[in-house]
């Protein structure tokens, strides 16, 4: 479904050296890596905000280069949540509703994250599990054929942590949604993954083959 | 991105087009170049001097502000005032107030010197009244850049400091805590105090009508300067070339002094939510000093006023209302107040219709550039910022001889005198805008676009509601500058359609005054465009959030 | 949705559809254009101008025809607009220019002949020049004025020769415009040219008189307002706001004291100084521009602006003398008994024309 075939990155320094990623349909790939070591730069990539330097990005067969980030159908958790202070839960999920969907679509979701009642709430009082399940309904309720998670659970207690990551586990492979989950913590990696992929600049060549 | 590109290009020709050839036609119309005009710049009559006054009225007034404005930020950022907020934003309205009318108040007032104090009038009076009046206008920047720190530090820092042999004295603690804490936001509001004094133009033309400053000499230069003819000479366009390279080549500097301590300033890193500033009360000592502070705001604006209500025939004064029908009627000027209110507020509205969203472009540009670190952002923050380094009778200097004066046809054109109110405007939309961008999470622009919005709805439904109070801000105050420009409206052609007040009271103030209404009518329309900036200054104030600090 | 989110969204597409509409008003505005039943005569004039909004909303009522004024500064200003934009068509009719810039004007051929019958007009207005291109609608002698209270308080005598003025008596006592900045500065100016060429000392001339005036404090203004109402002691300054009074004599009109007495009930401490070749005529015309469309408008203007009705009551207008026979200062409040006609300098416009830069620059090198 989607493939990367060396990718090369760099700012000052190189983060992302001739990196190859192969996602099948429905699969869910964790990201593991140290900090700096290039994960949430290739998320940037795979969804259009950032460009790479050489390599190319093939999603359903089609090459990425030329389309812009909206165009893509690549869904994108952030790490900060980056649910817009301005509107209110029903408004943050409305946005990501396609014109064509129903509005019926966001209660159903809104159920299916156990958000009910949740509607007229302001960001600002939403808990850190609460706000990652907004953020999360918000892009599935866009319909993407995969979804990008980076670290989104990071700032919450294991214990919260690993529950939100089986029910996302669950929820994926109930709408069969592929997804790359990017984080630094193992349990969390396997947990939440079929498959666990290391990235570290200077192993990713061996380990990715 | 080719869009953004455009908006760049577009700008930067319009802000620099028009000098560039202005500054050509006048070095072919003087036969000389730059430099030998520098050089011979003081052995002239019109200009003798002049570079010496500007320098000297730019650093006293400065020095001046300072004394005063510290204290000022001090007392209102330190203690606990009842209606606080409201007195901060008080002490801020002198800075949106048209220099003309300001003009007119202090001019006033030394009516009242006379009348109640028995203090004449005298070239040394009105000298310290243009230093004062300086002082009043610039008094808004020390406070908006000084008091943040003072309000908001932790009080961890003093406390610690009281145990230490640095600072267990109050002089110890102001040398080893205050001081090297606010130094840069003080010098950062002196050299903004400074470029304003130097290119003040209103307030040295009629407070000191006998003195000339840089921007006095260019204007009254302008008539014949880049035109080659020779009854009309050389020297127009010689002394227009010498003083504009001199006084750019101040600004350039005084500005990048200013954008650099603002750099280092600590206001931000310092910032604690609890507030344990001291509660005072206007009836004691502080309180004297903020009321006398208040009152000195005050007082030439009420002046103004009055005096509109004044008529002195010979020796005698009295009260009548005929000055306001004068003005409303046009029997002493060219233009009804009517007319001139009409236009006015149809430049302030098309100033905001156009310079609002250039800003907002100009800034999101520079906020994304800044983003990836790139030399680009300094570059057009400069050009960005370069207006307000050409100074007002630079930009109309620039309307008419660079672009006038090369296709007299475009004269007449609508845009003209909206060129100039542009120029002047945008850079302050950009400073209001860029820090509040700067301060928007890049992400929540990105998430919005991974969710299918386009540019435009990403601009819509994300970044302006986001940023409604800097819009509501940066808004108003292109209103109000726009209400008050007249520098570079005076110096471009005056069309009866082209008059706003400011003009209309400066072409009132131009007629011989035999007929006492004269001063009158000007006075009433003064008050005019004052009732209109405090209607809107009263307007933001009840649309800015409680607690915000101002961003200008 | 929340209620605050509604305001939020509102509050945008409220502005937004009031900036539309703002835009569409001006626009309509903004794009008026002559096809209307009503022509409109585009002026350039100075700024001190005293033909007011309302004597034009009369002529426009009686002829249809609007008159809109552009503001150009003083005379010189007005000259090098009516140069600039020759032949555009951008403005109709200059008012303003007078005989000191006159020469360079008729050199720089901006002018249309007008049908303006001449015969109405004195001998006076028509003495620098009887033309048809430029039509003078007021005039003025432009000369020093002295305040009789310093004068006679002083037990000063009064002066008999411009050289009287370098004298310790008057040091630091008298404002003259800088005339650069200044019409009646620049008229001043002029007439001392003629007046040190032709007086019976042969080895001195305007140079030396103006370097003696520099070293006896001479107060130079960069306008007519400051020197008047600012540092003359004689006049209306004195009751006004912003009066320093220093100067107890000023270069003004010789019957600036008529103006006086006008406003004062028939009295003035001020005087002009009747000296013979001392003072200037300046004579100020009404021409119709090359490029104008709208030759007969302009001709029914300059007729109105010189009818007897509207000119000879030029003393109240524009504080000047009517330019036609008959024409007279009004004699309410003494204003034609305090004025002085004096002999004035004669100087050729062609000569103006030709010396005015060298002589300019060599005042700014003196007076530097």
């Amino acid at each position: 479904m989607l493939i990367c075939k060396g990718i090369n990155k760099t700012y000052s320094q190189k983060i992302l050296s001739d990196f190859n990623l192969n996602v099948d349909p429905g699969e869910i790939v964790a990201l593991l890596g140290p900090s700096g070591s290039g994960k949430s730069t290739l998320l940037k990539i795979i969804c259009g905000l950032e460009r790479l330097d050489s390599g190319e990005i093939i999603f359903n067969g089609q090459n990425l280069e030329n389309i812009l980030p909206e165009k893509r159908g690549i869904g994108m958790v952030f790490q900060k949540l980056a649910l817009f202070p301005h509107l209110n839960v029903n408004g943050n999920i409305k946005f990501g509703l396609p014109q064509e969907s129903n509005i019926s679509e966001i209660s159903i979701m809104l159920n299916l994250l156990g958000l009910k009642g949740f509607e007229k709430r302001k960001i600002q009082t939403l808990s850190g599990g609460e706000a990652q399940r907004v953020a999360l309904a918000r892009s599935l309720i866009a319909k993407p054929k995969m979804i990008l998670l980076d670290e989104p659970f990071s700032s919450l207690d294991t214990d919260i942590k690993i529950i939100l990551a089986e029910e996302v586990k669950i929820l994926l492979k109930k709408l069969n949604i592929s997804a790359i989950y990017v984080t630094h913590d193992l349990s969390i990696a396997n947990k939440i993954a079929d498959r666990v992929v290391y990235l570290d600049s200077k192993k990713n060549d061996k380990l990715n083959k | 991105m080719k869009f953004k590109m455009i908006t760049v290009l577009i700008w930067s020709i319009l802000v620099i087009g028009p000098p560039i050839i202005a500054w050509r036609q006048l070095s072919i119309v003087a036969e000389k170049n730059i430099f030998e005009t520098i050089i011979e710049f003081d052995n002239k009559f019109q200009t003798r001097d002049s570079i010496e006054f500007t320098f000297l009225v730019a650093s006293y007034s400065t020095i001046l502000t300072l004394i005063l404005g510290v204290p000022l930020a001090w007392n209102l950022g330190r203690y606990k005032w009842r209606y606080g907020t409201f007195l901060r934003s008080l002490f801020t309205v002198p800075f949106v107030m048209p220099s003309i009318l300001v003009a007119m108040g202090f001019l006033s007032l030394l009516d009242w010197f006379e009348v109640l104090f028995g203090i004449n009038d005298s070239q040394n009076l009105r000298f310290y009244l243009l230093l004062l009046s300086h002082a009043w206008f610039n008094l808004a920047l020390v406070v908006r850049l000084c008091e943040p720190i003072l309000s908001t530090i932790d009080s961890s820092y003093e406390e610690s400091a009281f145990l230490l042999p640095m600072g267990n004295s109050k002089f110890k603690r102001f040398k080893n805590l205050w001081l090297p804490l606010l130094w840069p936001n003080i010098l950062a509001s002196a050299s903004l105090t400074f470029i304003f004094s130097f290119t003040s133009f209103a307030l040295v033309k009629f407070i000191v009508p006998t003195k000339r400053n840089l921007e006095i000499v260019m204007s009254n230069q302008a008539e014949w300067a880049g035109i080659d003819i020779p009854a009309l000479g050389q020297t127009p366009s010689e002394i227009i070339l010498a003083s504009s390279s001199i006084q750019l080549l101040t600004i350039i500097i005084a500005l990048a002094i200013s954008s650099k301590l603002q750099s280092k300033s600590f206001g931000h890193q310092l910032s604690s939510l609890d507030d344990k500033r001291i509660d005072v009360s206007f009836f004691s000592k502080r309180g004297l000093y903020i009321i006398t502070m208040l009152i000195l705001i005050i007082l030439p604006l009420i002046s103004l006023i009055l005096s509109s209500f004044l008529i002195r025939n010979g020796g005698s004064i009295s009260w009548t209302t005929k000055g306001w029908s004068a003005a409303f009627g046009g029997t002493h000027s060219p233009t009804n107040m009517y007319q001139a209110l009409y236009s006015s507020i149809k430049y302030a509205t098309i100033s905001i219709m156009i310079s609002l969203p250039i800003g907002f472009m100009l800034s999101d540009i520079i906020n994304q550039l800044e983003r990836k670190d790139s030399i680009l952002a300094v570059i057009l923050d400069i050009v960005v910022m370069l207006p307000l380094a050409l100074s007002a009778v630079m930009v109309g200097l620039g309307v008419l001889v660079g672009i006038i004066r090369t296709d007299p046809e475009i004269a007449r054109s609508w845009w003209i005198p909206i060129y100039g109110h542009i120029m002047i405007t945008t850079p302050f939309v950009v400073r209001v805008l860029l820090p509040a961008m700067r301060n928007l999470d890049p992400d929540l622009e990105f998430s919005a676009a991974l969710l299918g919005a386009g540019y435009f709805k990403r601009l819509i439904k994300i970044k302006i509601p986001i940023l409604t109070h800097s819009i509501i801000v940066s808004s108003s105050l292109v209103f109000a500058i726009s209400l008050g420009e007249f520098g570079s409206s005076w110096v471009v052609l005056r069309f009866t359609e082209f008059t706003t007040l400011p003009v209309m009271i400066g072409d009132i103030l131009s007629r011989p005054g035999f007929d006492p209404l004269v001063r009158s009518a000007a006075n009433a329309a003064g008050s005019t465009l004052l009732l209109m900036t405090l209607i809107l200054f009263i307007c933001v104030e009840k649309f800015r959030p409680v607690g915000s600090g101002g961003d200008f | 949705m929340k209620k605050g989110n509604l305001i939020n969204i509102k509050l945008i597409e409220g502005v937004a559809l009031f900036l539309i509409i703002i835009s569409s008003v001006l626009s309509g505005c903004l794009s008026e254009n002559d096809d209307d039943a009503n022509v409109t005569l585009n002026i350039v004039s100075y700024d001190a101008l005293g033909i007011s909004k309302d004597l034009l909303d009369q002529f426009t009522n009686d002829t249809g025809i609007n008159i809109e004024i552009t503001r150009a500064g003083d005379a010189g200003g007005v000259l090098s607009m009516a140069i600039q934009t020759k032949n555009t068509g951008l403005f109709d009719v200059s008012v303003g220019i007078d005989n000191s810039y006159l020469g360079t004007a008729l050199v720089a051929d901006i002018f249309e002949p007008l049908d303006t019958n001449r015969e109405i007009f004195s001998e006076r207005a028509l003495s620098s020049y009887n033309g048809n291109l430029a039509i003078p609608f007021d005039l003025g002698s432009v000369c020093i004025n002295y305040d009789s209270n310093y004068v006679d308080g002083e037990n000063i005598t009064v002066p008999t020769s411009l050289w009287n003025f370098t004298e310790s008596q008057w040091k630091g006592k008298i404002a003259i415009e800088n005339p650069r900045t200044s019409s009646p500065g620049r008229a001043f100016f002029i007439s001392t040219i003629d007046y040190f060429d032709n007086d019976k000392d042969e080895e001195t001339n305007y140079i030396n008189w103006w370097n003696n005036m520099k070293d006896n404090n001479v107060i130079i203004t960069d306008s007519w307002t400051t020197a008047y109402e600012t540092h003359y002691s004689g006049g209306y300054g004195q009751w006004g706001e912003g009066f320093i009074g220093d100067a107890h004599a000023v270069v003004s009109y010789c019957h600036s004291p008529g103006v006086e007495a006008y406003y004062g009930g028939n009295w003035t401490t001020s005087v002009a100084l009747d000296l013979e070749g001392a003072s200037f005529s300046q004579i100020e015309y009404i021409s119709m521009l090359k490029g104008t469309e709208k030759k007969s408008s302009v001709n029914i203007f300059v007729d109105w602006l010189v009818s007897y009705e509207i000119n000879s009551q030029m003393s109240t207008i524009n504080w000047m003398y009517p330019s036609i026979i008959g024409g007279n200062l009004t004699e309410t409040s003494g204003y034609r008994w305090h004025s002085v006609v004096p002999i004035d300098c004669e100087i050729k416009i062609s000569d103006i024309d030709e010396n005015i830069a060298y002589w300019l620059d060599e005042w700014d090198i003196t007076m530097a």
